[in-house]
C-alpha cells in the first residue's frame, strides 16, 4: 500500500487520479469527525467534499517533514467545520444524531435520555474544550496529534480534555438523581 | 449501570455513518475540474520565474522595450522639427 507522502508526490507531479486513493483512505474518518463537530449529518457530506477539494488545492503547501498527511487533512476538516458552525443557526434537537442502542430494552428509554442529555452537555461546552474532547474520546487521536491539529501546546490540550471530562462527569452526577 | 459504565456506553455507542456511495467519485469530478481550470489559468509566478531564469529572453524583452522607447522619441522628434 503506497504511503500518503508518495501519493502526494504523484499528485503534485500531475497524476491527479492518484488523489482518489487519499479520498478513499480518509473519507470515513474525515466525515465522522465533521459529523461529530457540527452535529449535522445533512451538511457533513458537503463539507467533507469541500475538505478534500481544498486539500487538493493546497497540496503543494503540505510539508511531510512537519506533519503526517492525516494530521494536515484533519486540520483542514477542523477549520472548515468551525467555519460551518459559525455560519449556521443552532441545531434543533430533532436533528441530533440518532443513537443505535443494543442494550436491554427495559433500560433503553433512560439510557437514550441520558445519552441525549450528555450530547447536549457536550454541545454546550466551549468550542476548544468540545473539539479536544471529541478528538480524544470519540476519534481516539493521540494527544500530540490533537495538539498539532488545534495548534496548541500539548499541556493546554491535556488540560482542555480534562476540563471537558470534569464538566461532563459533573453533568452526569447532576442527571443521576433525575434518571435513577 | 454506574456512572463510569454509562459514560463508557455513551462514548462507545455506535453512531450511524453512511459514506455516500459515490462520495469519492464526486470529489474526484470536482478535483478534475479544479485541475483543468488551473491549467487554463495563467501561472504568473511561473511566468516570472521563467523570465528570471532565461537571460536571452531578458535581452529580447530589453530590446523590444528599447525599440518601443526609441520609436516614441522619433515621434516627438518629428513633431518638434517637422522635417
Amino acid at each position: 500500500m503506497p504511503e500518503d507522502s508518495d501519493i502526494v508526490k504523484r499528485v503534485l507531479n500531475g497524476d491527479v487520479d492518484s488523489f482518489r486513493i487519499l479520498v478513499e483512505r480518509y473519507q470515513r474518518p474525515v466525515l465522522s469527525m465533521i459529523r461529530r463537530l457540527i452535529w449535522d449529518s445533512h451538511r457533513c457530506e458537503e463539507i467533507g467534499q469541500d475538505v478534500f477539494v481544498t486539500a487538493f488545492q493546497k497540496l503543494s503547501t503540505f510539508d511531510p517533514a512537519r506533519s503526517k498527511f492525516s494530521t494536515w487533512l484533519f486540520t483542514i476538516a477542523r477549520n472548515m467545520s468551525i467555519n460551518a458552525l459559525k455560519k449556521k443557526a443552532p441545531i434543533p434537537v430533532e436533528h441530533l444524531p440518532e443513537i443505535l442502542d443494543s442494550r436491554n430494552p427495559s433500560d433503553e428509554f433512560s439510557d437514550k435520555e441520558f445519552f441525549a442529555q450528555l450530547d447536549q452537555t457536550l454541545k454546550a461546552l466551549p468550542g476548544k474544550l468540545r473539539r479536544a474532547f471529541i478528538f480524544a474520546e470519540f476519534e481516539q487521536m493521540p494527544y500530540e496529534e490533537i495538539a498539532r491539529i488545534e495548534g496548541a501546546p500539548l499541556g493546554t490540550v491535556k488540560s482542555r480534555i480534562n476540563r471537558a471530562r470534569t464538566q461532563i462527569y459533573a453533568a452526569m452526577k447532576h442527571m443521576k438523581g433525575d434518571l435513577t | 449501570m454506574n456512572l463510569d459504565e454509562k459514560y463508557r456506553a455513551w462514548k462507545e455507542r455506535p453512531t450511524p455513518l453512511n459514506v455516500p456511495p459515490d462520495f469519492a467519485g464526486e470529489v474526484m469530478r470536482r478535483v478534475h475540474r479544479e485541475a483543468e481550470q488551473r491549467q487554463a489559468q495563467w501561472n504568473w509566478p511561473g511566468v516570472l520565474e521563467f523570465f528570471q531564469r532565461n537571460v536571452s529572453f531578458q535581452y529580447a524583452a530589453l530590446a523590444v522595450a528599447a525599440i518601443a522607447g526609441l520609436s516614441r522619441l522619433w515621434l516627438i522628434f518629428f513633431a518638434i522639427l517637422k522635417p
